[in-house]
């Protein structure tokens, strides 16, 4: 039997934590713990992501609830004595909120964790991952046992209809409707699918579910194919995820072997089975067809809808595809009942949305908050604002296929329709905040570049396209750009937005149609004054010394690769404009106090 | 079904896309990557359709139509984005020659020096005049192109016999992607990389000859621009005229289309039309041409002076041969008949021998056919096989029994049909060397051991146990029940295939078993097919023999007709006849291994091409080849029909009833000659009463010489044969129905064509 411990000491183990150190942490403290003869006292248990992986390695001392952050194996002897025998929690190890100096000690009063509400994440730094027995002793498994041995597929399917849930890889197709349909679908054989294909820059939503509590999105797919009449699954999960993948196929050997799933699961006559299939690497294999072309073996490209996979899916059977947060929301909806959940959220979407929240912000993060909550609680209480004091300018949401919020909209509720009616998209979660540094032309380059790279090249909009906007796009961030381009960038995003076969296609032009929406004046400023107001576009920029600040130290001119800036000692330097690489080189060089070089963008002679 | 397009009532079968129902109603919606009998794609996106209720375009390809539908082709919106589209389509492909101010000329003007195009692409694109991106592009209004082209600098591979692929003019529309995986169950191409990179191919760094490619030429078929365009016609002029043929290469009997200008034959393309329905192999599709044109054909008659063969005048050949064959005793005179001429020469040649020369032994056949066979079997049980020979059926069976065929070499229609069949869901079982592709593999494969009749015994065996009791009640059923019994069932290594084969036939509900001479024309051929005769009436199954040589059962109904002219001998008896010395003269027109040695005293060639036997003849007589003469073929499923020549024959050759005719009279038969070629197809309807009725104007698609006889038939005894040990015994030369020839005559087209030579190399 295992000792009834005094403390357990919960080290976060998602990727964020984990690669900076978290596994070194965790063993110091077993080492630690051993040295002194804690072992019965004191258990250390490596979690899911905890979501505030700004903060990583970290670990959260319960029944405490302390919460420390930024660990080091140095500071482990420290926080074990401090902690763990003199009963004194380490000051210098917790957090501490910008702009203060009082450190907060526990997680629950912690701005970033206060105003979450957790149902997809609610084992997050609760419980062992790798350790069925954990999720089983926080309820787990509990609703798959009801909706297997109470609930008719009819009722299931009902349920998750009441509550709302909403499909939250995207487009937010209602999950009940989808297994209806999959449900009267003809044949005998069906599948359920989750896809964890998440391809999103900066999204990782999916894969910290999937390492926090790979149970939840089993279970959910039981209850899922109960009430489909599926007996077979696939788990589609993104090759570079190691550790989503890992666990996954842990928490299926640990399901199979306690009779969850196979044959006759909970004697109920039910069967099942579900594999891991590895995502092919490409963007696309999220796509719902394209991702069952890829289980199938074949190339991973998306075909017309209709036949929808409810009707005709892989290997031509009905199926339900899914993404991992949708099905890791059933087993709390079938366990708490749809109306629990639908007191979540929005008249139209219901529950909570995980969102990364990424860019320039100070809490970096996986954040679980109800629908509805307007974009400036999540960017200024949550994620605890714009770092080193610069202003927001936009929050791009949903990745690729999203869209840039400008700050006017900041008051904007998070919801399907909202996004949707701003020009953006919930897509799957990301969201990248913006400072004044950016530049929105820029940002739409990106988006643009990455869009055409991962075009699978099937139809002709995207695959030429994609990357004829962004050749229009770099000509004007090169301060090439003429009116003309302005309006073939416009006339382009409809053409591929209403020609493209997929939704990688359609929305792909989303970041230049909404920069062009609310950042216009940056365009023209491109094109018409050939200055970037952000600073960025190198073509549009120059480095100049101010003679009168500058007191010829010569730093600049030794940090300059490419010996593009005169002087001597103690006299005014120069740099020479045409040999400039404007790299910055020299702005970080000279010291702060000096201040003498300066980045600018002069509007070219004649501008309008 | 019911639909509104443009504002039209439209009226369209259930099941066609909206594609097809606007079209049907005479609606033009231009599209690119859609083909008819391919999946529809959706990837070109230029039939994009609105249809009223649905937020997004659809394209008209992949849409199902339905009942209400209320769809709109022509908006603006639809052609103003149709017209952006494929601007960005052209931004890939050169497109000079569309947007060109002087496009309407240039067909005039198209002797110009090819040199210019290589980056432009106006006049060196082969497929210029015929491209459909020029006929879409003009459908869609594309004058100019705002959209900088973007060269992509591919390297043209040629590495490849038949085709070069210039994948710089691909405009990725995947529809030789599709064909190849489709209809031809090869999936040798594919998609390669992503993006701006997209291209299709083998595996990369493959040649397509590598990649197990058989060349059968579909890709190049459908492809709507000229990145896949044969070689031989690459740099060649237009085809001034068509002429139709049927393919003399195998007994499939697809209808070719020769395009023809001044010089000869240009190139064969496959027509629609049944059976083939615009599909060909590499036989039909490459050959044809460089068989018929070859350098190897004789085109003056020769004779033996002073121990060489000299070119001599057709009349001086003739008496030759008239002197020689008189001087030979003529039940010592031997003459070897070709298959593959139509019913008109085969049945002067018929005459010829029977009448003319009073031969002592003739034969047609250049092994043993399935026709024999068949023969076989009907005189020894006294019924004849009710084997419905049409292809049509095989596509929509549910299992399909492959015995000892090689479906994609020797009957490629018929494999086409197995590939749908397949694809269907039809399990597909093969035995001992039939062949099988990466997309359509064998579900079950059984071997056939040093005995194939006891291979045949253990999968009854195995049926009987999977269908108990089925059948009982045909005459005959207990005493082939009892000989399968013998055979154990038994599980293990060996017996399990068997067992699963038999469990998919027993539980299709409909089952085909192919095969042909391969199987049933050797030494142990008739107990084979007596097995599969039981079996098939077992199951259900119909029993399919499918002929490997071009009119090979024509004529094998026009030898039952006339009644044996002498004794009928097989090959293998002429041939060891030919060793043994029993013969003074010798008749060839048909294909027979080198004689060697065994040349007897006096030997006429009658053929096409100059081979062994033809360069040690007395006299050698040339024949007008398949296209020169035109004339009546029937397929192996009786399908008949008559084409017309399409090019001069070269030379002195001619016809070879023609030729006969002269030598004939040279005999004492002056009323051998027939005023014409009607005249002779006349006189073979009257006397075949299966043709009675059949004229050329008939399309070939609806007259059948072969009609399958009644179903029914019983259970014919058959021993319970044990596996012999050792291997099987090898064949005599002449003897074994082996491989097939890949041979026209005397021609032999792997030596003929290095392109092809290379396609077999490569197997």
């Amino acid at each position: 039997m295992r000792p009834a411990y005094r403390t357990h000491f919960l080290v976060c183990a998602g990727t964020g934590c984990v690669s900076c150190g978290a596994f070194e942490v965790r063993r110091a403290l077993e080492e630690e713990i051993r040295r002194r003869g804690l072992e019965r006292e004191a258990l250390v248990v490596a979690t899911g992501c905890n979501g505030f992986c700004e903060r990583g390695p970290i670990a959260l001392v319960q029944p405490d609830g302390v919460f420390y952050q930024r660990l080091q194996p140095a500071d482990i002897p420290l926080l074990v004595e401090e902690h763990l025998l003199k009963g004194r929690p380490v000051r210098r190890l917790m957090y501490v909120p910008p702009g203060e100096r009082e450190p907060v000690p526990r997680m629950k009063d912690i701005e970033f964790f206060k105003h979450q509400r957790l149902i997809v994440l609610r084992n997050r730094g609760r419980i062992d991952p790798d350790k069925i027995d954990e999720y089983i002793a926080t309820d787990g498994y509990a609703a798959a046992a009801k909706a297997l041995t109470e609930m008719t597929p009819e009722g299931i399917i009902a349920e998750i209809a009441a509550s709302g849930l909403r499909g939250r890889g995207g487009a937010g197709f209602p999950t009940g409707r989808k297994w209806e349909a999959a449900r009267r679908a003809g044949g005998d054989t069906r599948y359920v699918v989750c896809n964890g294909d998440e391809g999103d820059p900066g999204a990782f939503m999916d894969r910290s579910v999937l390492e926090a509590d790979p149970h939840a999105v089993i279970e959910g797919m039981i209850i899922g194919a109960r009430a489909v009449g599926a007996s077979r699954g696939f788990l589609y999960i993104r090759n570079e995820y190691p550790l989503a993948l890992a666990r996954a196929e842990k928490a299926l050997d640990q399901a199979r072997r306690y009779g969850l799933l196979g044959r006759d699961i909970l004697g109920t006559g039910f069967d099942l089975d579900l594999e891991v299939v590895r995502g092919a690497g490409a963007f696309v294999s999220g796509e719902e067809t394209a991702l069952m072309a890829s289980i199938e073996g074949r190339r991973a490209t998306p075909r017309p809808r209709p036949p929808y996979p409810s009707e005709r899916g892989v290997w031509g059977r009905p199926t339900v595809i899914n993404n991992v947060e949708t099905w890791a929301n059933v087993p709390a909806i079938i366990r708490r009942g749809a109306a629990w959940f639908s007191a979540l959220g929005t008249a139209t979407s219901k529950g909570t949305k995980v969102f990364s929240l990424v860019g320039k912000i100070a809490n970096t993060g996986l954040v679980e908050v109800p629908m509805g909550l307007p974009l400036r609680e999540i960017v200024f209480r949550i994620g605890g604002g714009i770092p080193n004091g610069r202003a927001f300018k936009a929050i791009q949401i949903g990745g690729p296929s999203g869209g840039c919020i400008p700050a006017s909209l900041l008051d904007l509720p998070v919801d399907y329709e909202s996004l949707k009616s701003a020009g953006g998209m919930m897509g799957s979660g990301g969201m990248i905040v913006m400072d004044e540094d950016t530049c929105m032309v820029d940002i739409a380059l990106y988006f643009l570049r990455f869009a055409e790279e991962e075009s699978c090249g099937k139809c002709a909009p995207c695959r030429a396209g994609t990357g004829e906007m962004a050749r229009v796009l770099a000509k004007i961030t090169a301060g090439d750009g003429t009116a003309e381009d302005l309006a073939r960038l416009e006339e382009l995003a409809a053409t591929v937005k209403r020609g493209s076969l997929c939704g990688l296609g359609q929305t792909a032009p989303n970041p230049v149609l909404t920069t062009l929406r609310y950042f216009r004046d940056e365009y023209e400023a491109h094109v018409f004054a050939k200055r970037c107001p952000a600073l960025v576009c190198k073509a549009l920029i120059r480095f100049a010394i101010d003679p009168a600040k500058c007191v010829g130290c010569l730093l600049c001119r030794k940090a300059c690769p490419v010996g593009a800036i005169a002087g001597e000692i103690k006299k005014v330097h120069v740099i020479d404009e045409d040999a400039c690489i404007k790299c910055g080189l020299c702005l970080s060089a000279c010291p702060a106090r000096i201040g003498a070089v300066r980045k600018t963008s002069p509007a070219a002679g004649g501008a309008r | 079904m019911r639909l509104r397009i443009d504002g039209r009532e439209v009226l369209c079968l259930a099941g066609s896309t909206v594609l097809e129902a606007a079209r049907g109603a005479g609606i033009a919606v231009p599209s690119l990557c859609d083909h008819p009998g391919l999946e529809p794609f959706a990837g070109c996106r230029i039939c994009l359709v609105e249809i009223e209720g649905r937020p997004d375009f659809v394209p008209a390809c992949a849409t199902p139509a339905a009942d209400g539908l209320v769809v709109r082709t022509r908006t603006p919106e639809i052609v103003a984005l149709r017209k952006r589209i494929l601007e960005l389509i052209l931004a890939q492909h050169p497109y000079a020659c569309l947007v060109c101010p002087e496009k309407e000329i240039c067909s005039d003007l198209k002797a110009t020096i090819r040199k210019t195009g290589e980056v432009t692409g106006c006049v060196l694109c082969p497929e210029n005049g015929r491209c459909e991106l020029q006929k879409v592009a003009a459908d869609v209004g594309v004058d100019k192109v705002s959209v900088p082209a973007v060269y992509r600098n591919l390297d043209v591979h040629r590495e490849d016999p038949f085709f070069d692929r210039d994948y710089n003019l691909c405009i990725l529309c995947g529809r030789c992607v599709r064909v190849c995986a489709e209809v031809r169950g090869a999936a040798v191409l594919s998609f390669l990389h992503r993006a701006g990179r997209t291209e299709v191919g083998p595996a990369p760094g493959l040649s397509l000859l590598e990649a197990g490619c058989r060349f059968c030429g579909a890709c190049v078929d459908v492809c709507p621009t000229g990145a896949l365009v044969e070689r031989a016609v690459r740099h060649q002029v237009r085809a001034e005229r068509e002429a139709a043929i049927v393919c003399p290469f195998c007994g499939q009997g697809c209808v070719l289309a020769l395009g023809l200008h001044q010089k000869g034959i240009l190139e064969a393309r496959p027509l629609h039309a049944e059976p083939n329905l615009g599909q060909a192999c590499v036989k039909g599709r490459f050959l044809v041409r460089g068989a018929v044109a070859s350098p190897g054909r004789i085109v003056e008659a020769h004779v033996l002076k002073n121990g060489r063969l000299e070119a001599v005048p057709i009349e001086e050949a003739l008496d030759r041969a008239a002197a020689g064959l008189r001087r030979a005793a003529a039940d010592r005179t031997a003459l070897v008949v070709p298959s593959q001429v139509p019913l008109e020469d085969a049945y002067l040649f018929h005459l010829f021998g029977r009448d003319v020369l009073k031969a002592g032994a003739m034969t047609c056949e250049p092994a043993g056919t399935v026709e024999g066979a068949l023969l076989g079997f009907a005189m020894k049980h006294g019924f004849a096989l009710p084997a419905a020979r049409r292809l049509d059926g095989i596509e929509s069976a549910g299992a399909v029994l492959a015995w000892d065929i090689d479906l994609i070499e020797d009957h490629p229609i018929a494999w086409l049909k197995v590939v749908k069949a397949v694809r269907g869901g039809a399990a597909f079982i093969t035995a001992g060397a039939a062949a099988e592709s990466p997309v359509v593999r064998a579900a079950v494969a059984l071997g056939l051991g040093s005995s194939p009749p006891a291979a045949a015994a253990r999968l009854a065996a195995h049926l009987l146990v999977a269908k108990s009791g089925g059948a009982s009640e045909v005459e005959g059923f207990e005493a082939f029940a009892r000989a399968a019994a013998a055979r154990k069932t038994a599980s293990g290594r060996i017996e399990r295939p068997f067992a699963e084969a038999a469990r998919a036939l027993a539980s299709a509900e409909t089952a085909v078993i192919l095969f042909d001479a391969a199987a049933v024309a050797g030494p142990d051929g008739t107990e084979t097919l007596e097995w599969l005769w039981n079996i098939a009436l077992l199951t259900g199954a119909r029993l399919l023999p499918l002929s490997r040589s071009a009119n090979e059962s024509g004529i094998n109904a026009l030898g039952l007709a006339l009644g044996p002219p002498a004794e009928r001998l097989g090959l293998a008896a002429v041939w060891s006849g030919l060793q043994a010395g029993d013969f003074e003269a010798l008749y060839l027109a048909g294909p027979l291994p080198d004689l060697g040695r065994s040349r007897p005293p006096f030997l006429v060639c009658q053929d096409t091409h100059w081979g062994r036997n033809a360069e040690r003849a007395d006299v050698v007589l040339p024949a007008a080849a398949f296209a020169e003469t035109g004339g009546t073929w029937v397929n192996t499923e009786g399908r008949v029909r008559t084409y017309a020549p399409a090019v001069r024959a070269p030379g002195a050759a001619r016809p070879d009833g023609t030729v006969l005719a002269g030598l004939a009279a040279r005999l004492g038969h002056p009323d051998f000659a027939r005023p014409d070629r009607a005249a002779i197809l006349g006189e073979i309807c009257r006397r075949v009463a299966a043709l009675d009725g059949y004229s050329p104007d008939v399309s070939g698609g609806s007259f059948f010489l072969l009609e399958p006889a009644a179903p029914g038939g019983r259970f014919v005894p058959v021993a319970a044969p044990l596996p012999r040990r050792g291997r099987r015994p090898s064949p005599k030369p002449g003897e074994a129905p082996g491989r097939p020839p890949a041979i026209l005559r005397g021609f032999d087209l792997a030596a003929g064509n290095r392109g092809f030579a290379r396609t077999r190399r490569s197997r």
